[in-house]
């Protein structure tokens, strides 16, 4: 029973990176109707750039970290400027195809700029707290304590403000929202911004937890669009619930089962869960055209 | 067009002369270079492997500089070396192999690095009948049909195994885990790690485990769930970061084991000195023991300002050039079909043991069976046609990895 429930707290903070790397995907997918890959690769640039400034120009690591963010989130917008807006009016596929571009620019960017040997934040490790027998580390309680916040803040948002109504009226139809007056060029661009920011932080909590390479957020492509679907594409709440899910199965398999089966879990879990509930935990039916 | 017939005619002669003459200069240059024994090289002078290969390159220079001092071979043949970058990439490798073989017509293609570049060459120098010797330690080279071309000299996957169980046993370890990245290198280390501590009475957990993971916690409790003393890494450097980092943060005590490339001044610098402690590294090392280091250490260390330590495939470079410069004075013959089956008898068991190009030489020449005993290593080529080195292991201490001296088999 100890190892099932650390195991579980394990789970919970790979699953939490994961949630923050995907809640983007989703609202991206939510307003603009495609998988932007090219996602995955900006928390990768938010990881870099946060190292550009805390190991190059020796800036406090919180306000690196600040600065990557809102670097990402400047790639990101632009990104949807220059290539996703002139592309809108395609069908998803063509979208997809150009984000995979976008994906292979930034990472070759990052190869040039960086290299591809490994690179680490230069920041002190840490023993785990512990508490009656189980044991978290510190890093691991930023990275949950992080993704709650964040995700407390996403649903007051969407729920509670101006903003949110308008953001939900865009994606559940863009030409009523038109008519009944939504500026929804700024609501769009806006959630572009947001979207991108997280994934830096999601990049950059990734890169504390483990080694920065080029490949940082590629490898989180997978279990990052898992979750969505799993969850229900467009929700937040079960973007969460759903990177949490596929983060302690994993956890779990490779205790109970075999470390290399890691994946073949999850994905079987998924499998499963979209037989019974096709539109994912949280999901409304009919969002991708 | 304005030119007229006569033009072209006499413009068609002058261009006729000029190539006959080009076509004659072109023979008696290719008629004096006969002389020369044309070797390759193609080491990996950028990217992944460019700490080793300037280094290994700048040693096989100094060999074929020592033949050629001594007089040459087959009676006053000078060596000359065409070398090429592998860039450390498979593709880059076989594009420098055909031009090396084609346009240069070696007779060698040494210093492959990485088992990507020389199981992509190997083919190539097969069909087109050159000699191949390699840093690569893939089990795939001890396997296939190599006929003699092709050379492994920097230990396989199996002896750096053998040599992380051998150390581990020595240093009193009864019980070990052994992690092991999902693909053939990692396996390998495994379960020859494994075969060897268990032989000598040991347990040993192997946890396979697949790379490119943000979290290795779960493969690590396993590890630990045996209460090892000590556990064995074959991975790679970003993974290892990774499980060490975690390690630390759980505070278990164990100690830890891996190959050079995994756990090398570049894990230390990425995990600080404080988690990376104590932890021993596996690597090959030179032949200390050979009375022709010393001078080829100050040599190339004094060449490159890089110590001889760093770069164990300089010494074996060296080697490879000797070998082949032995095998064909041995064989009488500088074309490769003919040397390559002489490489086993100058540098293996049985034969009087020599040191020095020039001792070699002089006991070739005086008709006796010789054993070249390498800068690098002993240059022993087992029945499968590769070479073992010699097997050294350093300690990381204060933010540092230090040589501790050499492990005995």
């Amino acid at each position: 029973m100890q190892l099932f429930i650390q195991t579980v707290i394990d789970g919970i903070s790979t699953g939490a990176i994961i949630a923050l790397v995907a809640v983007g995907l989703s609202l991206v997918f939510r307003i603009s109707r495609f998988v932007n890959v090219a996602h995955v690769d900006l928390a990768t640039i938010g990881a870099y750039v946060t190292l550009l400034f805390a190991s190059s120009l020796a800036t406090p690591f919180p306000l690196a970290a600040l600065i990557g963010i809102a670097a990402v989130a400047a790639t990101g917008f632009g990104a949807y400027k220059l290539v996703y807006r002139r592309l809108r009016s395609e069908r998803a596929i063509t979208l997809i195809i150009a984000s995979v571009g976008v994906s292979f620019f930034l990472r070759y960017l990052v190869t040039f700029i960086w290299s591809s040997n490994q690179q680490a934040f230069d920041l002190p490790l840490l023993r785990a707290y512990r508490f009656a027998g189980f044991r978290i580390s510190p890093y691991d309680l930023m990275i949950i304590l992080a993704t709650l916040a964040v995700f407390a803040a996403l649903h007051i948002t969407l729920r509670y403000t101006a903003f949110g109504r308008s953001l939900r009226a865009v994606s559940d139809n863009p030409s009523l929202a038109r008519v009944a007056g939504v500026a929804s060029e700024r609501v769009v661009s806006l959630m572009w911004l947001i979207g991108a920011g997280l994934a830096g932080l999601g990049g950059i909590l990734l890169g504390i937890k483990a080694v920065l390479t080029p490949y940082l957020g590629w490898q989180l492509l997978l279990p990052a669009f898992a979750a969505v679907i799993l969850g229900g594409v467009g929700s937040v709440t079960g973007t969460l619930a759903g990177a949490l899910i596929i983060g302690i199965v994993g956890e779990l398999a490779a205790i109970y089962w075999l470390p290399t089966y890691r994946v073949a879990a999850v994905f079987a879990m998924i499998v499963l869960v979209l037989l019974i509930r096709p539109q994912g935990l949280f999901g409304a039916k009919a969002v991708a055209k | 067009m304005g030119i007229s017939r006569r033009d072209l005619l006499q413009r068609s002669a002058g261009l006729g002369a000029l190539l006959a003459t080009t076509a004659g200069g072109l023979r008696i240059s290719v008629a004096q270079e006969a002389e020369e024994i044309r070797f390759g090289t193609l080491c990996p002078i950028t990217r992944a492997g460019s700490i080793f290969g300037p280094g290994a390159q700048k040693a096989m220079e100094f060999a074929a500089a020592d033949v050629n001092e001594l007089g040459g071979l087959l009676g006053g043949r000078k060596i000359r070396l065409y070398s090429e970058d592998s860039q450390s990439d498979p593709d880059a490798g076989v594009r420098a192999a055909k031009k090396l073989i084609e346009v240069n017509q070696v007779q060698t293609v040494l210093g492959t690095w990485s088992s990507g570049v020389t199981m992509a060459v190997a083919p190539i120098v097969m069909e087109s009948k050159v000699v191949n010797m390699n840093f690569s330690g893939t089990t795939d080279l001890r396997d296939m049909k190599k006929d003699e071309w092709i050379w492994p000299v920097a230990g396989s996957n199996l002896a750096y195994g053998e040599m992380m169980g051998t150390y581990a046993i020595q240093q009193g370890y009864k019980n070990a885990s052994f992690m092991a990245f999902n693909n053939p290198s990692g396996l390998t280390l495994g379960e020859e790690f494994k075969r060897v501590f268990e032989a000598a009475g040991g347990t040993c957990n192997v946890i396979v485990y697949n790379p490119n993971q943000p979290s290795y916690r779960a493969e690590l409790t396993k590890a630990l769930s045996t209460n090892p003393e000590v556990i064995a890494l074959g991975s790679y450097l970003p993974d290892t970061t990774i499980i060490l980092k975690e390690w630390y943060a759980l505070g278990e005590p164990t100690k830890w084991i891996g190959p050079i490339w995994a756990v090398s001044p570049a894990l230390v610098d990425a995990v600080g000195a404080e988690a990376a402690e104590g932890i021993v590294s596996i690597g090959a090392v030179p032949n200390f023991d050979s009375p022709a280091y010393a001078a080829f250490k100050e040599r190339y260390e004094k060449a490159t300002g890089q110590p001889v330590l760093a770069n164990p495939f300089s010494a074996m470079g060296y080697d490879m050039v000797v070998t082949c410069a032995l095998a064909i004075e041995a064989a009488k013959s500088a074309v490769a079909e003919e040397f390559r089956k002489k490489i086993r008898a100058v540098a293996s068991p049985p034969g009087k043991k020599v040191y020095t190009i020039k001792e070699a030489l002089d006991a070739i020449r005086a008709g006796e069976e010789i054993d070249y005993e390498g800068v690098g290593g002993n240059m022993n080529f087992d029945e499968t046609g590769e070479a073992k080195p010699y097997f050294g292991y350093w300690i990381a201490e204060n933010g540092k990895l230090d040589f501790k001296g050499p492990v005995k088999g």
